[in-house]
């Protein structure tokens, strides 16, 4: 071959290999910012306008704040307070008579939704957590609240169950995982370290067995995840602003709405045949926001460790409010 | 409004666990007795962990002092707000504060 063919070629073979490594260089710096985006921690809020939401989208950690932002009771994020099931607008449906004798609680830890107020949050003998929402000392079917040694959900480390885990939302992140065949999503809570399955490819079964968690069957809505779940047992609380547990024929219904990219709303409609007939009672809504799942952490609660809680700090409270 | 006050004591003991953190604090009164308080606040693991507390945070024999809240009936227990070191620290120092969408 001719010299200045051959350094033809190579004059060819190098600058092909320069602009593979300008166009190498430029892609770097344009899309390494868009993947490095996808891991980074918190406040993912440059969702494109109209951008298309699609049930995949559901499939990460989910982080919950606290209502009490710094910019005061009420005003988290979007204005919307997030706290416990006081944010509830919707009253309860009334008690059945054979609930109010099966199912109320002794006391309650906290405020309940309705119920007998106190002037003022100072009394005598009753524990009010804070001026900012209202304060009671018995609820509507006369159970006493506030109470130091009232029930709380997951008191003594007692199983939460839905849908009280959903109760304090800054304690912890919920992640949203499929199995790989398709057939189910796994729902994971980091407060009290629970989990659920949501079956996609069938129904209850017809000998179900009580459990804590219940047995829940879901399917898709446009992007929405439309969860029912029942075969509950009757050991826990509904939420620690309602004194009375479930019953075992207690019903949940979810329907986890993406707002926007990074912004998850938990609709929530319950239903007790044994606690209120025919009634259902809807109108409950938690908000999550898009995390990070570095951000999952541990979050056990340990029976002994609960006991110093009690022993250190309830137990003298409790005897002083006695009088002893 | 809740009351707010302060003590000034040595740490006992201190734990970030369920369902609130814990610390303990021993308080000399005018007449040299000491009073054992017990102090929660928190409000949980996970929130302690976002303001800036660790589980070393307090460790025995430190000297601080506490706002807190008591409880009725003053019996040496309170609801803990801030606590301030001789060097000037305070906790909680809420570093994660900056990624709460809703601050």
């Amino acid at each position: 071959m001719e010299a200045w063919c051959k350094r033809a070629i190579k004059l060819r073979f190098l600058g092909m290999i320069a602009v593979g490594s300008i166009v190498t260089w430029i892609a770097i710096f344009v899309f390494a910012p868009l993947v490095r985006g996808q891991g980074s921690a918190a406040s993912k809020t440059d969702t494109p306008a109209g951008a298309q939401i699609a049930p995949k989208d559901l499939f990460d950690a989910w982080m919950g704040y606290n209502w009490r932002s710094s910019l005061g009771p009420g005003k988290g994020p979007g204005g919307i307070q997030n706290y416990a099931a006081v944010d509830q607008k919707i009253p309860e449906p009334p008690l059945t008579e054979w609930a109010k004798q099966h199912l109320l609680y002794k006391s309650i830890s906290h405020d309940p939704l309705d119920g007998k107020r106190v002037p003022g949050w100072d009394q005598p003998g009753r524990v009010c957590p804070s001026e900012d929402y209202p304060c009671f000392s018995e609820d509507q079917n006369g159970v006493p609240v506030n109470d130091i040694n009232g029930e709380y959900a997951g008191r003594d480390c007692e199983p939460l169950s839905s849908p009280a885990i959903y109760e304090l939302p800054f304690q912890g992140e919920l992640e949203f995982l499929p199995t790989p065949d398709g057939t189910r999503i796994l729902e994971f809570v980091e407060y009290h370290r629970e989990w659920r399955t949501f079956w996609l490819n069938r129904e209850h079964p017809k000998d179900l067995d009580l459990t804590y968690e219940g047995d829940s069957i879901a399917h898709w809505e446009g992007s929405d995840l439309v969860v029912d779940t029942t075969g509950y047992n009757d050991k826990t609380m509904i939420s620690e602003n309602v004194a009375h547990r479930k019953s075992d024929t207690f019903r949940l219904v979810e329907r986890f709405h993406l707002m926007d990219k990074n912004k998850l709303e938990i609709q929530m409609t319950l239903y007790d045949p044994k606690a209120w007939g025919d009634k259902s009672w809807p109108g409950f809504k938690k908000y999550y926001y898009r995390g990070s799942n570095e951000r999952f952490r541990e979050y056990i609660c340990s029976p002994r460790e609960n006991r110093t809680f009690d022993n250190n700090v309830i137990d003298p409270r409790s005897k002083a409010l006695q009088g002893q | 409004m809740q009351t707010s006050m302060t003590l000034k004591g040595t740490i006992t003991y201190f734990m970030v666990v369920n369902p609130h953190g814990q610390i303990g604090l021993d308080v000399k009164d005018d007449s040299g007795n000491v009073e054992h308080w017990a102090l929660e606040g928190g409000p949980s693991p996970r929130g302690m962990r976002d303001n800036g507390w660790a589980p070393d945070s307090l460790k025995p024999g430190d000297e601080v002092t506490i706002t807190y809240h008591p409880a009725k009936g003053n019996p040496h227990v309170g609801l803990f707000v801030k606590v301030l070191f001789p060097d000037g620290r305070v906790l909680p120092n809420r570093p994660k504060a900056a990624a709460d969408p809703g601050n």
